[in-house]
């Protein structure tokens, strides 16, 4: 081969991949990251993409469905059919599709009493729509059919305080029918409603005031005037609930410092244990206002953070996931809002989230990296770790740094014993109790197989010391130096301490 | 060379006999800035090592992130404002070391730290989280110790009574707080300056 050939290939194969036509994926308009233990951010490649959108001449002017676009969409809700149920609050209807996005019907069009003024949330079982009619301060209900059944007004109780407006904005039931109603600046947690007799059965998952020691000193400092005067602190208000297949109620929360999300069972206890959700810094003149949280079929939490525009997803027990959008800062792209305020995930893992200043509905759909990380954690979520692992792997081989992949591939590793590779892997993962619990089983059996040459070097060693000591104190004897009752030459006296 | 190895010997002396070290330190020249340079070198080789060599147990950083630069500077500011304030302090107080006093005492206090945190986080790596106390007993002794010896020092090198030692040791801290405090907002005036310079300049030569 001529040395000039030589060159000409060589120069090829350095420049080939520059010279090629540039890749056709559209650059997204907002990167993905998530959080490792230490709470250090990194970013992965995207794990969902927008794939298109809803909102505009959805409603066929030929049907008595009123505007064809959407105004205000303020809440989504989809059924086990994939239909795609959404309040479109300043047109006051809700707006039913089915899976392919076409128009179903519309609900509370009629005049009548089942007329809607401002629908806010919505919530449908098998048998029924649930409205909040914000505007007309009560929930309607409906068949699926779109006939009003009927209403639940402010319940008559003297266990509600005098100043409690009933204007609720999102709502959920449970298998027994009980509703779960989030009110407007709803501090005091979810009104929970009787489905029979609309009475009231108490409140469910308020928030804790917060209190510092400024508080405490106020008190004790202050009179009784001069805490008048203070404003009065209140909870962070609940505003948004949900329930999934199992039962459990997950709220949203704005205003609190921790528990932005919480996951109740029915005890009312949080599973979530009141940690941080969302960023986890946000500047001064920013705050994390998640409007939304949906559950999908494994339990995996996605929630809206309308103060940033992001979506964050968890898994089961709170762990990150993925974090991904962002606000719309005149761009007007696809994956961008201007104020998102609900989100909702359908069979297939795709998630619609409503822009209520666009008046659009964003559809996202999971990519090839979230597919397996979410496979691999559910597998890990029911314990078959080992199972889990060859997913683990491969998101590895995706992405090297996603921390939740070494912490499953810690985990089989000590499932199986393999104590090196599980210290190896947890600290990769930056976990500390799971790098020391592999390292305790290392040193028991290292302790065990060398049981004996410890003891006998340590004995060895003991002996080795006592002799030398002896030495020295006879070489000291016999230097002259260290005598005993004589004092040492190298000691000083402080005798000349007064000048 | 000789003497700077009796230099360094006096050192171990200062461990077993504290006062008595630094009396010979201070009256008797037992000390040298060249040696007190060998165990500043020395006390930030250690910080080094002990922030590489500590288990990830204790220390879960990586050791990629370790900022050599970044240490430097957090031995040695402390340090360096510590000398200055004690030796302000002290010198309006009656006391008798002088500079270069201060500055080899400073570094001789420093010798426990230097001989004992490497093989302390050596003997992390021997260690799970549930014996952290043992870790941790270590770790409170050795700083235990560097403090007490800071505070003979002050004691014997300026010729302090106990009430008096502690008083100045208070009085060269806060003194210390008051510097950082000076230099952060000297430092941040000085930016202000700049950038006022920098914008006047940008405006006249922007309409001229």
């Amino acid at each position: 081969m001529p040395k000039w050939l030589r060159f000409v290939i060589a120069a090829v194969l350095v420049t080939g991949p520059w010279l090629q036509p540039p890749a056709a994926q559209a650059e997204l308009p907002y990167r993905t990251f998530s959080y490792d233990s230490g709470n250090g951010q990194f970013f992965v490649q995207p794990a969902y993409v927008p794939t298109g959108y809803i909102g505009l001449n959805m409603v066929p002017p030929d049907v008595n469905g009123g505007p064809p676009n959407l105004n205000n969409p303020n809440d989504l809700f989809i059924d086990g059919q994939d239909h795609l149920f959404i309040a479109d609050s300043k047109n006051n209807r809700i707006v039913q599709l089915d899976s392919n996005g076409s128009y179903v019907a519309a609900f509370g069009m009629q005049k009548g009493p089942g007329q809607l003024k401002e629908p806010n949330g919505v919530y449908v079982d098998e048998k029924h729509v649930y409205v909040a009619d914000t505007g007309n301060k009560r929930i309607a209900v409906y068949d699926r059919s779109g006939a009003f059944v009927k209403e639940y007004k402010r319940p008559d109780t003297t266990l509600l305080p005098r100043d409690y407006e009933f204007e609720p904005v999102k709502l959920t039931v449970d298998k027994r029918g009980f509703l779960y109603v989030a009110t407007k600046n709803g501090y005091q947690g979810l009104t929970v409603i009787d489905p029979e007799e609309g009475s009231f059965q108490g409140f469910f998952g308020a928030n804790n005031v917060p209190f510092n020691m400024l508080d405490y000193l106020k008190r004790q400092v202050y009179t009784e005037e001069q805490l008048k005067k203070e404003i009065t602190k209140q909870p962070g208000s609940v505003s948004n609930v949900m329930i999934d297949k199992a039962g459990l109620i997950y709220t949203t929360s704005i205003s609190v410092d921790t528990g932005q999300l919480k996951k109740f069972n029915f005890a009312g206890k949080d599973l979530l244990g009141n940690r941080l959700f969302g960023a986890q810094t946000v500047f001064t003149n920013e705050e994390r206002l998640f409007q939304d949280i949906t559950v999908d079929g494994n339990g995996n939490m996605s929630a809206i953070d309308a103060g940033s525009g992001r979506v964050y997803q968890y898994d089961p027990q709170g762990g990150m996931l993925f974090s991904f959008g962002g606000k719309n800062e005149g761009f007007n792209k696809l994956g961008l809002f201007n104020y998102p305020s609900s989100i909702a995930v359908d069979s297939k893992g795709n998630l619609y989230i409503s822009d209520r200043m666009s008046n659009l509905i964003h559809i996202f759909r999971q990519t090839e990296f979230a597919q397996l990380v979410h496979k691999a954690n559910e597998l890990f979520m029911l314990g078959r770790y080992e199972d889990s692992e060859r997913y683990w792997q491969e998101v590895l081989h995706l992405n090297s740094k996603y921390y939740k992949a070494h912490l499953g591939l810690a985990k089989s590793f000590y499932r199986k014993g393999e104590w090196q590779n599980a210290m190896r892997e947890f600290r990769l993962a930056r976990d500390v109790k799971g790098y020391s619990d592999s390292f305790w089983q290392l040193r028991v059996i290292w302790l065990q197989n060398n049981f004996s040459t410890v003891v006998t070097s340590g004995l060895v060693l003991l002996i080795l010391y006592a002799a030398a000591v002896k030495l020295w104190k006879k070489m000291k004897w016999r230097n002259g130096d260290g005598r005993p009752g004589a004092k040492s030459q190298t000691s000083h006296s402080n005798t000349s301490a007064s000048g | 060379m000789a003497d700077l190895v009796l230099n360094l010997k006096q050192a171990i002396r200062i461990l077993r006999h504290p006062v008595d070290g630094f009396w010979e330190l201070r009256y008797e020249r037992r000390g040298s800035l060249g040696s007190a340079a060998i165990l500043l070198a020395l006390a930030y080789l250690a910080t080094l090592l002990s922030e590489i060599t500590t288990s990830f147990i204790f220390n879960p950083i990586d050791v990629k992130f370790v900022n050599p630069w970044f240490l430097f500077a957090q031995v040695a500011i402390p340090w360096v404002t510590w000398v200055l304030a004690n030796y302000m302090v002290s010198s309006i107080n009656r006391g008798q070391g002088r500079l270069v006093d201060v500055i080899v005492g400073s570094s001789y206090a420093l010798v426990p730290y230097i001989l004992f945190s490497v093989p302390l986080a050596l003997l992390s790596n021997l260690l799970t989280i549930g014996e952290s106390s043992i870790y941790q007993f270590f770790n409170y002794l050795i700083i235990g110790w560097t403090v007490f010896l800071f505070i003979v020092f002050v004691q014997e090198v300026h010729n302090y009574d106990i009430g008096e030692t502690i008083w100045i040791t208070i009085l060269s801290l806060l003194f210390m707080l008051a510097m950082w405090v000076l230099i952060l907002i000297f430092a941040g005036l000085c930016v202000q300056l700049i950038d006022f310079i920098r914008q006047l300049y940008e405006e006249v030569s922007f309409r001229g």
